[in-house]
């Protein structure tokens, strides 16, 4: 790569290491279907912060993600005599995880807290209004922020966008996985995926604002 | 200049532009401010991103998770009570199978015969003593003591199979009596 990208970006590639760990995850997944319950503990204990990452990424609600958390691996042992292994683990997990949340949001939406096909649909006309960051943040992006400061802004532009699209971008930019696994983890096609993630984005940095110039001083 | 497109930017920044494509990105973006600038954003967000995922992950704590799931996973092993109790009857069954079904069987036969007896004969009637062999009692109790008779005899001896068993006419405390079929069980 060239050596000027190199501070901009950093391109998430599929890498040995996770060839690697998607082996492991084959063979503690063959463990468990064999019974050893050590293993399954071991899948837990391997995936729990993940789990709840994008619980959280999605629900917002760091109780709710938790609970959301557990039924995944309540699935995950009701279900891994189905696993066949034509798909990563990880991709596996995450399809359940963001099958739970999307219920969750669901039953929200039934109880009236929100409603979701509603926001769907809004999500790829881009009728939501997102708010931006320099509103939040008190109107001068120029300055430092502390870390923990900053990522309560970055946690309210997250959860003005769609549930889809908070399930990409914290997919692809925090657990960095690929167009192809996300499409399989939410069974669309990889094209709906590069569209979501676009509109995330889009809506993110109008959200997010100067803050993505370079200005800004992360304390 | 012809900028690329930005999907084209944000493919090249997800990893998933390859070969020439990615050089293509590459030799653009170092020779252009702007494009050079999104790409940038591209980054910063994705930094932005996992700061806030760190930061809010960090204090949360795992301790004790594995245990609560493995918790769940052995209370969704045990069965309801009725799927409990469907089980036990089942296992109880089995087991009896070689008892209970002749002596239902019996049962049901004795019973069978009882109640045949009013339509066959044209209504209650209250049979003598049998001489030996054969089903024969009344069918209903009668208001008093059968003549004939003393209360709590043996009215009739069945058998079937390798069972056998008999039939009493006992008082039923009303000035009454009621007939009782008795089987034993010869194993």
């Amino acid at each position: 790569m060239n050596k000027a990208l190199q501070n901009l970006s950093i391109p998430q590639e599929a890498t040995p290491d996770r060839k690697a760990e998607s082996d492991k995850d084959l063979e503690l997944v063959r463990r468990v279907q064999e019974g050893d319950k050590e293993a399954f503990g071991q899948l837990v204990s391997r995936y729990q912060r993940k789990v709840f990452t994008i619980a959280l990424g999605v629900v917002k609600n760091p109780d709710d993600a938790m609970d959301i958390a557990q039924d995944a691996f309540i699935k995950v042992h009701r279900y891994i005599g189905n696993f066949q292994g034509s798909s990563s683990f990880y991709t596996w997990l995450y399809r359940i995880i963001v099958n739970l949340c999307i219920d969750h949001l669901r039953r929200l939406g039934n109880q009236g807290t929100m409603d979701f096909d509603e926001k769907i649909g809004q999500l790829e006309s881009g009728r939501d209004g997102v708010p931006t960051l320099a509103s939040g943040a008190g109107g001068n992006p120029s300055r430092e922020l502390g870390r923990k400061e900053l990522a309560k802004h970055i946690r309210h532009a997250v959860d003005a966008l769609p549930p889809y699209h908070r399930a990409v971008i914290i997919m692809r930019e925090v657990e960095g996985m690929s167009y192809a696994d996300m499409a399989k983890a939410m069974r669309v096609s990889k094209g709906t995926i590069m569209s979501r993630l676009h509109h995330a984005r889009q809506k993110l940095q109008r959200s997010l604002g100067e803050y993505l110039d370079g200005d800004l001083v992360v304390k | 200049m012809e900028h690329v497109t930005r999907e084209m930017l944000e493919q090249y920044h997800d990893g998933e532009l390859r070969g020439r494509g990615a050089g293509a990105v590459e030799s653009h973006v170092a020779a252009c401010p702007q494009c050079k600038t999104e790409l940038g954003k591209l980054g910063r967000m994705r930094n932005f991103l996992v700061l806030m995922s760190e930061s809010e992950v960090a204090d949360v704590s795992f301790e004790g998770f594995a245990s609560r799931v493995d918790a769940r996973i052995e209370r969704e092993r045990r069965p309801e009570l009725g799927e409990r109790l469907s089980v036990w009857l089942g296992e109880f069954f089995e087991h009896r199978r070689v008892v209970w079904i002749p002596a239902a069987v019996a049962v049901a036969a004795v019973l069978a015969v009882v109640l045949a007896i009013p339509f066959v004969s044209g209504g209650p009637a209250v049979a003598p003593l049998p001489a030996g062999g054969g089903i024969r009692l009344a069918s209903a109790p009668p208001a008093a003591p059968v003549e004939g008779r003393t209360v709590g005899s043996e009215i009739a001896s069945v058998s079937y199979g390798s069972l056998s068993g008999m039939v009493f006419e006992v008082a039923d405390g009303r000035g009454g009596t009621a007939a009782v079929v008795w089987i034993n069980e010869n194993r």
